[in-house]
């Protein structure tokens, strides 16, 4: 079976570029209103920095994308789209099966305890 | 077998969703209700003042949890600030110019970035400060309750026991 290549959009890089700023603004801000916000934001920062560190291997090659995308739909055959969920965070990939491209295309944050159950459920990419 | 650990992995993230608060909370709950509980078995239930203490010397071993439960988020604070963000910014950059990542160093920082460094370190240092604080409160609070019990739990036991008589 042919290799998998990925490729993540400028879109997405741009998003990954402002998120990064904006997860680290709010780390900074959260030190005033004592250690329990602080909790809550390095939370999201580092599920966030998890998710950046499986991105850039992927966009290296030394990431196999049919190991950590999973389909979007659960039962259907015609969906395109690939997820890469880590905690709070999912990046959406375009599929084109026929050339094995992954295309990153933006990315969003989602509740860590409903993508934790829908993983469940989800067939990975292969 | 792939649905178990599947499952463990979801319920595993569950659990990391748990503030720290919430595991100091429930530390010092089971801790007392060691405490508390086994007393009042040995007068209610099972009436035996001898065995009263037990449950102060199993929460005194329970309290060990509250080591477990905080977590070093000022240093975690600091790392995030002065290390992982420039380094995500600068992956990306490279993402954007097409060239392969490299671990290479950070530049040296500035003056201005080095004031910044300093006033970040001593956020975390308060931030410390305070998960210390916090974590002696609740241990303060269990280890009492659990060395009253355990050291005069039989003694209470006795006396509460002649007095429901």
């Amino acid at each position: 079976m042919a290799k998998w290549t990925v490729f993540l959009s400028d879109r997405l890089l741009l998003e990954l570029d402002e998120t990064t700023r904006r997860l680290a603004k709010a780390v900074e801000d959260s030190q005033p209103k004592g250690r329990p916000a602080v909790e809550a934001a390095l939370r999201r920062f580092e599920e966030f920095d998890t998710l950046m560190g499986i991105l850039t291997s992927l966009d290296a090659g030394t990431t196999d994308p049919a190991d950590v995308l999973k389909w979007k739909a659960i039962k259907s055959s015609k969906s395109r789209i690939c997820l890469l969920t880590v905690g709070g965070w999912q990046a959406l990939f375009l599929i084109d099966e026929r050339q094995h491209r992954c295309g990153g295309m933006f990315v969003e944050e989602v509740s860590p305890v409903w993508g934790s159950l829908r993983k469940l459920f989800q067939r990975p990419l292969r | 077998m792939g649905v178990i650990a599947k499952t463990l992995s979801a319920s595993a993230a569950v659990g990391d969703q748990m503030s720290e608060k919430t595991k100091h909370w429930i530390v010092f709950v089971v801790s007392l209700a060691s405490s508390v509980g086994g007393f009042l078995f040995f007068v209610l239930v099972s009436p035996s003042p001898e065995n009263a203490s037990r449950g102060g010397d199993l929460a005194m071993a329970i309290t060990l949890g509250f080591l477990f439960v905080s977590r070093n988020y000022g240093s975690r604070y600091f790392a995030a600030l002065t290390k992982r963000s420039p380094a995500i910014l600068a992956e990306i950059q490279n993402m954007r110019d097409g060239k392969s990542s490299t671990d290479a160093p950070l530049p040296e920082p500035t003056c201005k970035e080095l004031e910044r460094r300093i006033k970040i370190l001593a956020q975390s240092i308060e931030i410390d400060k305070q998960g210390h604080d916090t974590e002696n409160s609740f241990l303060a609070g269990a280890t009492v309750v659990a060395t009253l019990v355990s050291g005069f739990g039989d003694v209470a036991a006795k006396h509460l026991i002649e007095f429901l008589k």
